[in-house]
């Protein structure tokens, strides 16, 4: 037993020695507490992020850390929803006169001018011009690269530089457009990428992998915002300093801005709480961990503000108009009727987010809710059941209608684990079983129920998702019966409903040749007066934007569009010294 | 042996290239592909879009041609390109599975170091209170989801004692070098270790324990005891050389599964291993990454299988390789 006392020995020893290990290690750490300046925000958010090269980047974290380093896209929405120049002096209308168009043939063209602000220049005192603009649109038409959607570049068929002033930049459409102003353009600089273009460019994604957004990250030429990139490391963050040559009028207060990946809630919760991080991007919290994060503020006391900003996605159920079930549109107005989405939202989203009256957001100027042309559909499981009457329903044995014999019975499908959608389903199933409709709630991994069920139509009756939009948002892709995606068309298109209606598909098609936003409007107005008639999908609620900021910030303003805060992110300041977190 | 190892060796290329082989088809038979990915955050793109992608990543390739387009360019040593993160693979996975190596081997060396001496001792002292505690604290350990656990000592350490970071790979900023550099890198790896610890002592604590009750009832260690060899002698060579061997199968089995073991506890963790980006590419079709991954794993696998049939033959005698 000698032996064993020694071994005991030896691992009290050793579990001292890792005490003291930790102690050290503790001791330390507490010395590198987190520092509070008033120069540095630090932001947390869950989801990841990629290259930056404007041309390519994808994700939302991208697109807000492009908002901060990159500001040659040729215009933007602010906070009030209105266009604004960004990097051009003006946006191009055919009233000023940058839009003219023409006749060549039997077709109608258009040539688009561009005048880009003298003072813009990138990171490195270079000026932005019209060969910078060319170069991205080279490079985006070409085979080898890899970008999602080609629309709003294979529209123009060439670009000419005025040769006087390189400022200056004609687009020659191939078409008509009335949105040519809304395409997301940005500048890529030339004088830096054109090289690699040229000696990569004819390699499959050969630009794409070996562009310096990529190989030399934090050059500051590749920037033309108030911050530039210091230091990127994808998956983890991306952190950035002012930039020197920054061109705009307001100049930026803070210092230094650092984005943080923190993949799980949870942590990202630790983290502000114990000051590691100061806000978060609207893409950190679902709402149910808003709600509950708010109630620990208050009740904890740290300085913290949630706010619920009005959000353009659009929550909804699409409903497989192939289904007999669902054939009749009185069948489909009854399910809505049968659905009180205002207690749904009141009792599973504290009314935080708002129920919606059709696809359209009501910030949009395509907004409509004119009850001349707009139907509504308030609770009333009385009107429910007397439409489902009339179209044939009866009630069986065990109280569930049936029609034809055929009892009505649907599955309802939606992205599984996911919290919120999985309570709405149960808040539906309830209701919609007081009217006489057995739901059968079937969900799946949203990789299988995205890439196969909804895309490939597969869903049996009902599916729960949300669209995310933008204001004036072509409505082709969604609800034109070409967009009903099929084999022959790759599964192209959206139209997941399969939803059918000749004056919807000649309102969408005239709308996108209006260059009159009330004519838009009024095809606008047509289209959902169908929408609300027809109900293909069934219209829910408007997701909030969680935007959780640290008191004493100033100059934030929430966006609900995809032109994020970050748009204006030079104006933001700490008004006061950083409290302590607890 | 060298016969042995280098015909194993033979082996487990081909092993791994059909295995390689099994991973990429039924990748591709997984629902969605990379293009139908982006269709959904990507509502505008049309049907040329599609197929020209479609051309552009070769999907619309059969599958045993895109496999060898695959295997021939990792061959040449191009791991490919990350439709993801938009960057090379070995951009983004270098770092990571460093990252991740560096955590699992600090945990997997800590818990053999810890639980190896308690299962010994647990199973010298049957029935005692030392082994009811090892017991006690074993199934804890395996019963504590690494989630909760993670989330628990964030809250107690970075939040309520702020000694700890809440999360995180390293100081971001950070120009610290030499023990600076190491004084931060080990406290920001404290927490995730002890979670990966803690989950995987539990399980070498009753695996040693078993071994070892198992050893002691043979009747060469009565023999040996009989012989007047002193205890130390009979404990530690004639019975743990040969309880090891089952040990050693088991960490052999743990090695290949660390990119999976390590999943949640770099999520909870925000920590930068190689864990969360395996299983985002799975998700997200990244193809190129999670092929990479894959075989990473499948070669330590095979490797680390071949590295315990030889350790059998150092630990016991009677087992010989020709």
């Amino acid at each position: 037993m000698v032996s064993m006392s020694s071994t005991l020995k030896f691992t009290r020893k050793a579990f001292l020695a890792g005490c003291a290990g930790l102690s050290v290690v503790m001791a330390g750490s507490a010395l590198a507490k987190p520092e509070f300046s008033n120069k540095e925000l630090r932001i947390g958010t869950t989801q990841e992020f990629e290259n930056l090269n404007p041309l390519i980047a994808n994700m939302v974290v991208s697109n807000y850390a492009l908002a901060m380093v990159n500001r040659s896209e040729l215009v933007f929405l602010d906070e009030n929803n209105q266009w604004q120049p960004l990097a051009a002096e003006r946006i191009p209308t055919l009233e000023n006169g940058d839009v003219v168009k023409y006749k060549d043939g039997d077709t109608e063209k258009m040539k688009v001018t561009w005048r880009i602000r003298p003072e813009a220049v990138w990171g490195d005192g270079k000026p932005i011009t019209g060969k910078d603009y060319k170069f991205m649109w080279e490079a985006a038409l070409s085979e080898k690269v890899s970008i999602p959607s080609k629309d709003e570049f294979d529209a123009v068929v060439s670009i000419d530089v005025d040769p006087k002033n390189p400022k200056i930049f004609v687009q020659n459409y191939s078409r008509v457009k009335w949105d040519y102003f809304k395409q997301r353009w940005y500048a890529l600089p030339q004088h830096l990428e054109a090289s690699v273009f040229k000696k990569f460019g004819d390699q499959v994604e050969g630009y794409d992998r070996n562009t310096k957004y990529t190989t030399q990250p934090t050059l500051k030429g590749l920037y033309s915002g108030p911050y530039r990139i210091s230091e990127i490391k994808l998956g983890s963050h991306i952190e950035m300093v002012r930039n020197e040559k920054w061109w705009g009028k307001t100049k930026p207060t803070l210092e230094k801005l650092l984005i943080r990946v923190i993949p799980n809630s949870g942590t990202l919760e630790s983290n502000l709480v114990s000051g590691n991080i100061d806000m978060l991007m609207s893409v950190g919290m679902s709402l149910d961990q808003a709600l509950q994060f708010e109630e620990r503020v208050k009740k904890e006391k740290h300085p913290f503000r949630v706010n619920y900003i009005d959000g353009l996605v659009f929550e909804h159920i699409d409903l497989n108009l192939d289904n007999p079930l669902l054939a009749d549109r009185r069948t489909r107005q009854a399910l809505l009727y049968a659905i009180d989405r205002e207690a749904l939202t009141k009792a599973l989203f504290q009314g935080k987010q708002k129920v919606a009256k059709h696809f359209i957001h009501p910030t949009d100027p395509w907004y409509s809710d004119d009850k001349k042309s707009i139907q509504t559909y308030s609770y009333s499981p009385r009107k429910a059941r007397r439409l489902l009457a009339a179209v044939g329903f009866k009630k069986g044995k065990d109280g569930i209608l049936e029609l034809n014999g055929k009892p009505f019975k649907m599955t309802f499908m939606t992205t599984a684990g996911n919290k919120i959608r999985e309570n709405v389903q149960v808040f539906i199933k309830n209701q919609l079983a007081q009217v006489g409709i057995a739901l059968e709630i079937k969900n799946q991994p949203a990789k299988v129920y995205f890439g196969e069920t909804t895309s490939k139509r597969k869903f049996e009756a009902m599916a729960l998702y949300a669209w995310s939009s933008a204001p004036e948002t072509d409505p082709s892709q969604g609800y034109h019966s070409r967009s009903i995606p099929t084999k022959e068309n790759s599964w192209s298109g959206t139209n997941y409903m399969g939803w059918k209606n000749p004056t919807v598909d000649k309102a969408i098609e005239a709308l996108n040749r209006s260059f009159d936003l009330s004519e838009r409007q009024g095809y606008a107005k047509t289209i959902l007066s169908e929408y609300t008639k027809d109900l293909p999908s069934l219209p829910l609620y408007y997701r909030a934007k969680i935007v959780v900021l640290p008191k004493g910030i100033a100059g934030v303003t929430p966006t609900s569009t995809q032109y994020s805060k970050a748009y204006h992110v030079e104006r933001w300041k700490f008004t006061t010294d950083r409290m302590s977190k607890k | 042996m060298w016969n042995f190892i280098i015909r194993r060796l033979f082996f487990t290329t081909i092993v791994l290239l059909i295995i390689s082989f099994v991973s990429f088809a039924l990748m591709a038979l997984m629902p969605g592909d990379p293009v139908e990915e982006l269709m959904m955050s990507n509502p505008s793109m049309r049907a040329e879009d599609v197929a020209r992608l479609k051309a552009l990543y070769g999907l619309d390739l059969p599958v045993y041609e895109r496999y060898w387009n695959w295997l021939t360019d990792t061959l040449r040593g191009d791991l490919g390109y990350s439709r993801t993160y938009k960057v090379p693979v070995t951009d983004i996975i270098g770092d990571r599975l460093i990252n991740t190596f560096l955590l699992s081997f600090t945990a997997l060396g800590l818990a053999l170091l810890l639980a190896v001496p308690i299962g010994v001792i647990a199973a010298l002292r049957n029935g005692t209170k030392f082994d009811y505690i090892a017991n006690l604290l074993a199934f804890a350990g395996q019963s504590l989801p690494p989630f909760w656990f993670g989330i628990m000592l964030i809250m107690i350490f970075a939040e309520w004692l702020q000694v700890l970071p809440a999360g995180g790979t390293t100081t971001i900023g950070s120009d610290a070098t030499g023990l600076a550099a190491l004084a931060d890198r080990l406290k920001y790896i404290t927490l995730p270790v002890v979670v990966f610890t803690v989950s995987q002592m539990a399980v070498y604590v009753r695996y040693t324990r078993g071994a070892m009750i198992e050893v002691m009832r043979q009747d060469y260690i009565r023999t040996a005891r009989a012989k007047g060899l002193a205890e130390k002698r009979v404990v530690f060579v004639h019975a743990f050389r040969n309880a090891l061997i089952p040990l050693v199968t088991i960490f052999a089995i743990a090695l290949g599964n660390v990119f999976g073991g390590a999943i949640i506890t770099e999520q909870v963790f925000a920590y930068q291993g190689v864990g969360k980006l395996v299983f985002d590419s799975i998700i997200g079709n990244d193809f190129r990454v999670a092929m990479v991954a894959f075989n990473i794993t499948i070669a330590m696998v095979l490797f680390m299988n071949l590295v315990a049939d030889v350790s059998y033959a150092f630990l016991d005698p009677r087992i010989a390789y020709k």
